[in-house]
C-alpha cells in the first residue's frame, strides 16, 4: 500500500514537471513580420498613418499654432493667449503644441515602419501597385515633417521605425535644410506613384502630392536659394494647374447668382469638392471617424458673444446652427476686416461675405423694450418692435439631421436679424434707427489704430468689442450635428491656394508679374459673381509680394496657413505685426518667436534636455 | 524614538536582574523534590524551577520530576514553563511538592498561518503580524483590508475615495516598484484570490507576512508581501450558529462649501474692484449674467455641494452555521453587504456564500473542499460635485414635483444642473459580477510524519457593465448632444491553480525538530472580454439592453489575455530544543509574460531565531519575562507583474477605436504596432530583504511588544518607460512604452507593535495596542542602458527621492504683498499673485542670477512626496462587566498631497474655506481673485502637508451576562454602536473641511458613519 502510494505520488509530481509550457499565446495579435509582410496588414498600417491627421484640423489644437499671433486675429479671452500675445503664457507646457508634436512624430513613425516593411511585403501583383500604396506613406511623412519643421524648426528628423529599430533616448537635432531635402524626395516619390484618383476621398492622390510639393518648394525659399526653389515651386504648381482636369481638380466657376468662391464653401459641395486637393474626410452618417462625432469643432472658437449681449437681442449662445458661443477664442483683426477685405457693402468680392457670418438671426421673438433701446442707444421709436424668431425645422436639403435651427422662418427683409456685424461703417444716425444690434468697425476699433477699443476709454459707448463677424468656412447648415460639432470635410490643401503659390513663385523665380497676375486674376475672378468678375481683375503692376500677402488673407483666412505664410513671406516680424495687429506685435521677438517652444513633455522624457534645448523659451 | 524606548526597557531589565542577584542570601540548605503536571495530570518536562531571588535553578525531567536545594528552607520556588502561567510556591520547610501548572492562553501558542503551512508564534523566524476577527469586526467595512488600517505596523492603508464599495489602497513596507502593482498577494485558506470576494465576518484571522524570509516561498508574487486570510471553519463536536448584523448611516462628507450669499457677492465685488482699478461695481449686472442677477434678486441661493450629497446607508448581515463530528465537519455562511454612498445612484450590494466540508476517511486519508460564491451589483454615478465651485450658488434645484431642474437658473440655458444625472432616466451605470470558486483538496498520510496534500483552486468569474446616458444627462446637456449613448461590456475570467505540498516532519533525539516541505505549483489565468458602445436609441426604455436597437454601433471589440506560471519550492525548518530555530527556503518560478530566456528565476531565503528566554542563564527572569526571541532573516522575492505580452511588439487591430473611414462607407482595417516596444532582456524585478526582529513578552504576557528593522534593496525595477515622442507614439497623445528593468531602490524602516493588558480584573479590563511605523524609501538609480539620468520628470522619477508619489512642480512660498511691487516685477508678478520659489540660473561664465527671473517651467522642483514620515494606530479597549468600549485612533504624518479640492481658486464660487488676498487682506493662502497670472502656476496652490490624526472608530457595546444567556439558551448576545471616522485633525489649516486621507481628491469625498449592530451566537 505504502509503496503504491509513493509510486503514485512520484508519478503525479513528474507529470506536473513535464506537462507545462510557459509560452505566451495572444489570439488578438500577430507578429510584425507576419502582419506587415502581407498586403492586408501593410495597408492597414498605412491606414493607421492617416489617423493622426484627425488630431489637427477641426480641433482647437491647430488654431493657436497656425492662425494666432498673425496679422489676422485677436484673442477674445485667455484661451490660447500665449499664441496671440507671444507673452510668457507661450510655454513649453502648452497642450496644443504637445498634440502637434505627437501627431507629427506618430505619423512619421508609422510611415517609417511602412517604408521599412515595403521591402518584404508580399501580395502585390506588380511593383507599381505596391509603389502606389507606399507613396501614401511617403506623402504622409512629408506632410508631418512639413508641419513639424515650420512650427518647431530644426528638430529631430527620423527615418527609422521605433518598432523595428532602436528607440532614441537622446535625440539630436537636424538642420531645416535636411528636413526639406527629405520632404522633397518623399513628395517626388508621391507625385510619381500616387494614383490620380483614390476610391476614398480621404486618401492622398497625385493632385495632393503636387499641391504639397509646390507648397514645400515655395516654403523652402525662406532658407535661401530663393530662385532655384521658387522655380521648382512654379514648375510643380503649374504641372498641377495644367493637369487639373486630368487629375480631378477644378476651380468653381461663378455664375450670375453665385460666385465660384461661394460654391467652394457651399455645404452641398463639401463632400464632392473639386477644389479640395487633400481633405480630412468626415463621415456624417455613422460617425465613422477618429473620435467618432467629436469633429469639426473649429467654428465655435471664432464666435462672437451671442449669449450675453446677443442674447438680449434674441440670439442664442447654444445655437446648433452657429455653434456654441461659450468657448470663444478668437476674433478678426481690424486689418483683416477693413484692410484686406474691402470695407464696402457693394464690393464685387464675395469673399468677406463667404468667409464670415456677419448676420446672426434670432432664436426667439424679441421685443425691443425701452430699457434695451436706452442701454444700446437706440432711437425710442424702435421700442415695441419685435425681432422675429427665425428658428424652424430645417428642410432636408439644408440639414441632414432634421434639426430645428435659425434662418428657417421670418427671413424676409431681415425681420429676424438680431445681430449685424458688417465690415463697413454705417453712419451712427442710421444705426440708431436699425431694429437690431449693429456693430460695425467704428464700434469695434480705434479709428487710427489697428486695434480693438479698450471699452474703459469709451465710457459713453456701448461695449461691443465682442460683437464681431464669425469665421464660417468650417460650418454650413448641412452637416451641423450639434452646437459643438460639424460633420463636413475639412480641406487641408486646396487648389485656390496653389494658384497663389504659383503667382508667388513666379514673382520670386523670375519676377514674372504678368504670370503672377494671370494666376491671381483667375482666383479673383471667381470671387465675384460672373457679371462683376472683370471688376476683380488687377494689373500686373499691382501684383507684388505685399499684394499677395493680402490676397492670401482674402482667399485663405482661417485655413490654418497664415502663420506659416507670414514666416515664408518675411512678414513674421515685429515691424509688420505692429503695423497690422499690434496685439501680436508688442512682445514679438524675431530672435525667438519664429519657432515654437519644444513640448516640455518631450524634454522631460529625454536624457539630454539641456543639450536639445527648448527653442529659447 | 523606537530605539530609545527599547534602551529604556533594557535598562529597567538590567536593573531588575542586578537587584535580584544582590538580594540572594545563604543560610541553611534543604533538599526539595517535586513533580510538575498540567491540569490533566500529565507530567511536564523541561519546566524551569528557580529559587526566587537567586540564580539557583533546575529543569524537570521526562516524568516532570525535579530536585533542588533551597537555602534556609524557607525560600520561594518559581515554576515557569512556556505556555503556562508561572507559579510561585512557598517551600515553608516542605521537601516534597506536587505542582499543577495552569495553561496560559498565551498568544505565543497561537497558530500563525505562513506560506504552505502553519507554525506556532513561538517558533516563528520571520516578521509576521496577526489581526484577529474581533478587531476586523470592529469597523463597518466592505473590504476587510480597510479594517486593518493602523493595526499592522508597516502596512499603510488608505481609502482613495468615498465611492460605494471602494477598495482601500494597501501598501506594505513602502514603494519599491515604479509601475508594477504594489498590491500584496492575498491567500485565502491557501488559495490566492481577490480580497473583495471575502466577507469580513467570515474571517477568523489575518496574518501579514512582511519580510522576504516569509514571503519568498511565494517567489514571483511575494515581493509586495503576503496577506494570509483564514476563514472561520467548523470545529469537531460543536455546533455554532452566529448571526452578525449591523445597519449604519453614511454622511457628513468632508467637503468644503462653495461661497454663498453676501460672502459670494463680496468675492465678486473684490474681483471686480481688482479688475477695475479699485472702482466699486455700480450694479449686479456688471458682475453677473442677467439671469444670475434675477436669481440673486429672487434670493434663490443654493449650496450645490449640499444638494449633491445625501446620507447613505450601510448594512451587513451574516448568518453562519458550523459544526460536525470528529470525522466530518461542515460549515456554511451566508452574507449580505449593502452600501449606499453619499451620492444618489452610488451603491453596491454584495451577496456571498461560503461553505465547505472536511472528511477524514481514515487515519491516512482526508479530503474536503471549500466553495465561495460572490455576487455583486453596483450602480455608480459621475461626480459633478467639483462643478459646484464653477457655477453660481443660485437657482431652483428641483421643480414643484421634486424633479431635478435641468437648468436651475431661470433664463440661463447655459448653466446645467450638477444634479442632472439624477433626472429620471437620464443616466445609468451598472455593473454585475459573480464569481465562483471551488477549492477541493486531498491529504494523504502514507507513513508517519509524511503528509502529501494536493490543493486545487478553480475560479470562474463573469462581469458585465452597462452604461446609458441620454439628452438630459449632465454631459449631454453641456454639449448639446441629443442621441442617447450606450455601452455594454462583458468579461469572463477562468483560472486554475494546482499545488502539491509534501511535508515530512520528524523529531530526532527529542531535541531536534526537522520539517521538510516540497511544493509544486502550476497556475493558468485567462481573461476574455467583449465590449460594445454606440449611440441613438428610439426608446430610452431599452437602456443598455438593446444594442441592436442602436442607430450607430460605435466601438466594439474583444480581448484575450493569458498568463501562466510554474513553480517549485522547498523548505527546511529546524529547531533545536525550541530555542534555536532555522528556516531555509528556495523557490524556482517561471512566468509566461517575461521574455523568452528570462522566464525563470530562483528566490532563496534563510532565517534564524534565538529564544533567549529559554537559555538557562535567563532562568531567573522567568518571573517577569515570559518570552524573548531574536530573529534575523534574509531573502529574495520577486515581481513580474507586467502587462501580459509586454515583452513583445506585435501588431494589433486598432480598427474599432481608430474608427477611420476616410470618407467611405465602412471602417477601414488599421494595423499598428502594439503600445509596447519589444524588450528581449525583460526579466524579474528582485527584492533582497534583510530583517531583524525582537519579540518580548513580559509580566505573565501582560505586555508584549515586537520591534522589526528591515532593509530592502530592489534591483531591476520594472518600468513602463514612455519613450520620447520623437521616436513615434501609439497615437498623438499616447507615447510608446518599453517595459524595462531600469531602476534600483532601497527601503528601510522600523516597525513597532505593542499590546498590553493594563488592567485585568474580573469586572474591569483595559487593553491597549499600538502600532508605529517609520520607513524611508529612495530611488537609488535609473539605468537606461547607454544613459543614466538623475530625473525623468515626465515619469515622476527622481534619484534620491521616494520611488513614487514625488511632487515636482512650482513651490508656493506665499503671495506677493503690497510694498513688494518692485521685487515682484522681477519675477513677472504683481501684489496678489502667487509667490514661487525659483531655481537659480547659472550662465556659462558661472554667474548665478540667484533665482531672480520671470517664473518659468524651469522653476519647478521636487517639493515633497506622498510618503509619510511615520504612521501609527492606537487602540484602547475597556470592558466593564458587560459593557465594552473601544477607541481606535490612527495618524499619518509628513506626507504631501496634491489636493484637487484646493485647486478651485478663481472659480465662479470658490470654496468658502479659501482665504484670498486683497489689498486689505494680506494673506498668504490664496492669490487675489481674478489675478491674470499665468494659470500654469496655479497648480502650486494644490500642494499641502497633509499630516493628520483621526479618531478612526469609537465602538460601545453591551453583552448580555452569561447567566442570562444560558437561561435563554444562547451562548452570546452583544449589541453595539460605532462611530466611524468621527473626528479628523489636520496639520494644515488649508485642509479645513477636507479629509486628507484620500489625498484631497475632489469627486467622492470621504464621509463619516454611524452604525448599530448585533452579534448573536447560539
Amino acid at each position: 500500500m505504502d509503496k503504491l502510494l509513493n509510486i503514485g505520488l512520484a508519478c503525479m509530481l513528474c507529470s506536473v514537471l513535464f506537462s507545462c509550457s510557459l509560452d505566451e499565446k495572444n489570439f488578438a495579435t500577430v507578429s510584425l513580420e507576419k502582419s506587415f509582410g502581407e498586403r492586408a496588414g501593410f495597408e492597414g498600417l498605412i491606414n493607421g498613418a492617416y489617423v493622426d491627421l484627425y488630431f489637427l484640423h477641426g480641433k482647437i489644437d491647430y488654431i493657436g499654432p497656425t492662425e494666432a499671433g498673425t496679422d489676422l486675429w485677436v484673442n477674445t479671452g485667455n484661451t490660447g493667449i500665449g499664441f496671440f500675445r507671444y507673452d510668457n503664457r507661450l510655454q513649453t507646457t502648452d497642450g496644443n503644441l504637445r498634440v502637434l508634436w505627437g501627431s507629427a512624430y506618430t505619423t512619421i513613425n508609422l510611415c517609417n515602419t511602412a517604408i521599412h516593411y515595403a521591402k518584404e511585403v508580399t501580395g502585390y501583383d506588380s511593383e507599381a501597385e505596391l509603389q502606389a500604396k507606399l507613396a501614401e506613406a511617403y506623402f504622409l511623412r512629408a506632410f508631418a515633417n512639413f508641419m513639424l519643421v515650420e512650427q518647431f524648426g530644426d528638430v529631430v528628423l527620423r527615418t527609422q521605425s521605433a518598432a523595428v529599430e532602436e528607440v532614441d533616448n537622446s535625440p539630436q537635432r537636424s538642420s531645416e535644410e535636411a528636413f526639406y531635402e527629405l520632404m522633397i524626395s518623399d513628395l517626388k516619390y508621391a507625385c510619381e506613384h500616387l494614383p490620380v484618383q483614390q476610391e476614398l476621398r480621404g486618401r492622398a492622390t497625385k493632385k495632393a502630392a503636387y499641391g504639397l510639393l509646390a507648397k514645400v518648394y515655395l516654403q523652402r525659399t525662406r532658407l535661401g536659394e530663393v530662385q532655384e526653389y521658387a522655380a521648382l515651386a512654379l514648375e510643380t504648381a503649374e504641372a498641377l494647374i495644367d493637369n487639373q482636369g486630368q487629375w480631378g481638380a477644378s476651380l468653381y466657376v461663378s455664375d450670375d447668382n453665385q460666385s465660384g468662391f461661394s460654391k467652394l464653401w457651399a455645404g452641398e459641395n463639401n463632400k464632392t469638392n473639386t477644389e479640395f486637393l487633400l481633405v480630412q474626410a468626415i463621415d456624417e452618417v455613422a460617425g465613422m471617424n477618429p473620435e467618432f462625432w467629436n469633429r469639426g469643432r473649429t467654428r465655435q472658437y471664432f464666435l462672437p458673444d451671442l449669449g450675453n449681449i446677443g442674447g438680449e437681442w434674441g440670439t442664442s449662445d447654444r445655437s446648433i446652427f452657429y455653434g456654441r458661443a461659450n468657448a470663444r477664442m478668437t476674433k478678426p483683426s481690424k486689418y483683416l476686416l477693413t484692410s484686406c477685405f474691402e470695407p464696402s457693402e457693394h464690393t464685387p468680392d464675395t469673399r468677406f461675405a463667404e468667409t464670415f457670418t456677419y448676420k446672426f438671426y434670432a432664436a426667439t421673438d424679441k421685443e425691443i423694450t425701452a430699457d434695451l433701446a436706452e442701454s444700446y442707444q437706440k432711437d425710442p421709436s424702435l421700442v415695441g418692435h419685435v425681432i422675429k424668431n427665425t428658428v424652424g425645422p430645417a428642410p432636408a436639403d439644408a440639414s441632414i439631421y432634421g434639426q430645428t435651427f435659425e434662418e428657417q422662418v421670418n427671413m424676409e427683409n431681415d425681420e429676424g436679424l438680431a445681430v449685424f456685424t458688417p465690415n463697413w461703417v454705417i453712419p451712427a444716425e442710421e444705426k440708431r434707427l436699425m431694429p437690431m444690434l449693429v456693430a460695425d468697425p467704428s464700434d469695434l476699433f480705434y479709428a487710427d489704430e489697428n486695434r480693438y477699443k479698450n471699452p474703459a476709454e469709451f465710457p459713453g459707448e456701448v461695449n461691443l468689442v465682442n460683437v464681431h463677424p464669425a469665421l464660417k468656412k468650417f460650418s454650413a447648415s448641412l452637416y451641423v450635428a450639434s452646437n459643438q460639432t460639424w460633420m463636413g470635410d475639412m480641406p487641408i490643401i486646396r487648389l485656390g491656394d496653389i494658384y497663389l503659390v504659383a503667382a508667388e513663385a513666379a514673382l520670386l523665380a523670375t519676377g514674372d508679374a504678368d504670370k503672377a497676375a494671370e494666376y491671381v486674376n483667375t482666383v479673383r475672378r471667381r470671387a465675384a459673381i460672373a457679371s462683376r468678375a472683370s471688376e476683380m481683375e488687377v494689373a500686373a503692376s499691382e501684383v507684388d509680394i505685399d499684394f499677395l500677402v493680402k490676397e492670401r488673407a482674402r482667399e485663405l483666412a482661417g485655413e490654418h496657413m497664415r502663420w506659416v505664410d507670414l514666416k515664408r513671406m518675411g512678414k513674421l516680424t515685429k515691424e509688420y505685426l505692429m503695423e497690422t495687429n499690434p496685439v501680436s506685435g508688442e512682445l514679438f521677438d524675431e530672435s525667438k518667436h519664429l519657432v515654437r517652444p519644444i513640448p516640455q513633455w518631450f524634454l522631460d522624457a529625454i536624457s539630454n534636455p539641456e543639450e536639445f534645448g527648448n527653442n529659447g523659451y | 524614538m523606537v530605539i530609545r524606548i527599547i534602551t529604556r526597557k533594557m535598562a529597567v531589565l538590567c536593573l531588575l536582574l542586578v537587584s535580584m542577584v544582590a538580594s540572594a542570601s545563604h543560610f541553611g540548605v534543604i533538599d526539595v523534590t517535586g513533580t510538575v503536571t498540567d491540569a490533566t495530570g500529565d507530567p511536564l518536562s523541561g519546566v524551569t524551577v528557580t529559587v526566587k531571588g537567586t540564580t539557583l535553578s533546575t529543569v524537570t525531567d521526562d516524568e516532570g520530576f525535579f530536585r533542588i536545594n533551597v537555602p534556609d528552607g524557607s525560600g520561594v520556588l518559581v515554576i515557569s514553563y512556556l505556555g503556562y502561567h508561572p507559579q510561585e510556591v512557598d517551600v515553608r520547610g516542605r521537601t516534597r511538592l506536587v505542582i499543577v501548572l495552569e495553561q496560559a492562553n498565551s498568544s505565543l501558542d497561537e497558530v500563525v498561518v505562513v506560506g504552505y503551512g502553519t507554525v506556532k508564534r513561538r517558533d516563528l523566524t520571520g516578521a509576521v503580524s496577526t489581526v484577529k476577527a474581533e478587531d476586523i469586526a470592529l469597523s463597518p467595512v466592505m473590504s476587510p483590508m480597510e479594517a486593518l488600517q493602523g493595526r499592522v505596523s508597516g502596512l499603510d492603508i488608505q481609502r482613495p475615495s468615498g465611492r460605494a464599495g471602494q477598495s482601500p489602497n494597501v501598501l506594505l513596507r513602502g514603494n519599491r516598484s515604479l509601475t508594477a502593482s504594489q498590491n500584496p498577494l492575498y491567500i485565502v485558506d491557501g488559495i490566492p484570490m481577490s480580497i473583495n470576494d471575502v466577507n469580513p465576518n467570515d474571517i477568523e484571522s489575518i496574518d501579514v507576512l512582511k519580510d522576504a524570509s516569509s514571503t519568498s516561498i511565494y517567489g514571483s508574487s511575494g515581493a509586495n508581501g503576503v496577506i494570509m486570510i483564514t476563514t472561520k471553519k467548523a470545529k469537531a463536536g460543536r455546533v455554532t450558529i452566529d448571526v452578525n448584523s449591523y445597519l449604519g448611516l453614511n454622511g457628513f462628507a468632508s467637503f468644503p462649501k462653495p461661497l454663498m450669499g453676501e460672502q459670494w457677492l463680496e468675492y465678486h465685488r473684490d474681483r471686480y474692484r481688482l479688475g477695475n482699478d479699485g472702482v466699486d461695481p455700480t450694479n449686479l449686472s456688471e458682475m453677473f449674467t442677467p439671469a444670475g442677477v434675477a436669481a440673486i434678486e429672487a434670493g434663490q441661493w443654493v449650496d450645490w455641494v449640499d444638494e449633491a450629497l445625501q446620507v447613505g446607508r450601510q448594512q451587513n448581515h451574516t448568518l453562519s452555521v458550523r459544526g460536525g463530528t470528529e470525522k466530518t465537519q461542515a460549515y456554511l455562511s451566508l452574507g449580505f453587504i449593502g452600501e449606499k454612498g453619499v451620492y444618489p445612484n452610488d451603491n453596491v450590494d454584495v451577496y456571498n456564500a461560503r461553505g465547505g466540508v472536511d472528511v477524514a476517511f481514515s487515519d491516512m486519508f482526508k479530503a474536503g473542499f471549500q466553495s465561495i460564491l460572490n455576487y455583486r451589483v453596483s450602480n455608480s454615478t459621475n461626480s459633478r460635485i467639483n462643478r459646484a465651485y464653477s457655477e453660481y450658488p443660485l437657482g431652483v434645484p428641483y421643480d414643484e414635483n421634486g424633479i431635478v431642474n435641468l437648468f436651475p437658473i431661470e433664463g440661463d440655458g447655459s448653466v446645467v444642473s450638477i444634479l442632472a444625472n439624477n433626472y429620471p432616466g437620464a443616466f445609468a451605470n451598472q455593473g454585475r459580477n459573480f464569481s465562483i470558486r471551488f477549492n477541493p483538496y486531498i491529504e494523504f498520510r502514507p507513513i508517519k510524519n509524511l503528509t502529501w496534500r494536493s490543493n486545487f483552486g478553480g475560479s470562474l468569474s463573469n462581469g458585465r457593465s452597462g452604461s446609458f446616458a441620454n439628452r438630459n444627462s449632465y454631459n449631454f446637456l453641456t454639449q448639446g448632444e441629443t442621441e442617447s449613448s450606450v455601452s455594454y461590456s462583458q468579461s469572463m475570467s477562468y483560472s486554475y491553480l494546482w499545488e502539491n505540498i509534501l511535508t515530512y516532519d520528524v523529531n530526532i533525539a527529542s531535541d531536534h525538530d526537522v520539517t521538510l516541505t516540497a511544493i509544486t505549483s502550476w497556475a493558468d489565468n485567462r481573461n476574455e472580454e467583449l465590449f460594445t458602445s454606440g449611440r441613438g436609441l428610439d426608446y430610452d426604455d431599452f437602456l443598455y439592453y438593446n444594442i441592436a436597437g442602436l442607430h450607430i454601433l460605435q466601438a466594439y471589440g474583444n480581448e484575450y489575455v493569458q498568463t501562466k506560471r510554474m513553480s517549485y519550492a522547498g523548505r527546511l525548518n529546524y529547531g533545536y530544543k525550541g530555542k534555536y530555530l532555522l528556516q531555509v527556503t528556495n523557490r524556482w518560478d517561471g512566468v509566461s509574460q517575461l521574455a523568452a530566456g528570462n522566464k525563470w528565476s530562483s528566490f532563496p531565503s534563510a532565517s534564524v531565531a534565538w529564544r533567549i528566554s529559554d537559555e538557562p542563564f535567563m532562568a531567573s527572569t522567568g518571573s517577569w519575562l515570559s518570552d524573548m526571541k531574536l530573529r534575523a532573516g534574509y531573502g529574495v522575492s520577486g515581481l513580474a507583474s507586467i502587462a501580459p505580452y509586454g515583452s513583445l511588439t506585435e501588431t494589433e487591430t486598432r480598427t474599432p477605436t481608430a474608427n477611420l473611414s476616410l470618407g467611405g462607407t465602412s471602417i477601414l482595417p488599421v494595423y499598428v504596432p502594439t503600445r509596447y516596444i519589444a524588450n528581449p532582456n525583460l526579466t524579474w524585478e528582485r527584492s533582497a530583504n534583510t530583517n531583524f526582529g525582537l519579540d518580548v513578552f513580559l509580566f505573565d504576557d501582560r505586555l508584549d511588544f515586537s520591534v522589526e528593522y528591515y532593509r530592502t534593496k530592489t534591483t531591476g525595477i520594472l518600468w513602463d518607460r514612455r519613450i520620447p515622442m520623437s521616436s513615434g507614439g501609439y497615437d498623438a497623445k499616447n507615447p510608446y512604452v518599453k517595459i524595462s528593468n531600469v531602476g534600483t531602490s532601497e527601503n528601510h524602516g522600523w516597525e513597532f507593535t505593542a499590546s498590553s493588558r493594563n488592567v485585568v480584573k474580573d469586572d474591569f479590563q483595559w487593553h491597549s495596542s499600538l502600532t508605529f511605523t517609520t520607513a524611508r524609501e529612495r530611488l537609488v538609480d535609473i539605468d537606461l542602458g547607454r544613459l543614466s539620468v538623475d530625473e525623468l520628470i515626465s515619469e515622476g522619477l527622481f534619484v534620491g527621492h521616494p520611488v513614487r508619489g514625488v511632487h515636482y512642480t512650482w513651490k508656493k512660498i506665499g503671495i506677493w504683498q503690497l510694498g513688494e511691487e518692485e521685487e515682484a516685477a522681477l519675477y513677472g508678478a504683481v501684489p496678489g499673485d502667487i509667490k514661487l520659489q525659483t531655481v537659480p540660473v547659472v550662465d556659462e561664465d558661472g554667474n548665478s542670477d540667484n533665482g531672480v527671473h520671470e517664473y518659468s517651467p524651469d522653476d519647478r522642483m521636487v517639493i515633497g512626496s506622498e510618503v509619510p514620515d511615520f504612521f501609527f494606530g492606537l487602540q484602547n479597549t475597556f470592558r466593564y462587566k458587560g459593557i465594552d468600549l473601544t477607541i481606535f485612533m490612527n495618524g499619518r504624518f509628513g506626507q504631501m498631497i496634491d489636493a484637487q479640492v484646493l485647486g478651485y481658486w478663481g472659480r465662479a464660487a470658490q470654496p468658502e474655506t479659501y482665504d484670498y488676498w486683497m489689498p486689505t487682506n494680506p494673506t498668504n493662502d490664496y492669490p487675489a481673485p481674478g489675478s491674470g497670472f499665468s494659470s500654469s502656476y496655479e497648480e502650486a496652490l494644490r500642494f499641502v502637508d497633509a499630516s493628520y490624526f483621526k479618531i478612526r472608530n469609537i465602538t460601545l457595546g453591551y453583552s448580555l451576562p452569561q447567566s442570562l444567556c444560558s437561561r435563554f439558551g444562547i451562548s452570546n448576545l452583544r449589541i453595539y454602536g460605532t462611530a466611524d471616522n468621527p473626528l479628523i485633525f489636520t496639520k494644515s489649516h488649508l485642509l479645513r473641511d477636507v479629509d486628507p486621507e484620500n489625498g484631497g481628491a475632489d469627486s467622492f469625498p470621504l464621509f463619516k458613519r454611524l452604525v448599530f449592530g448585533i452579534n448573536f451566537s447560539l
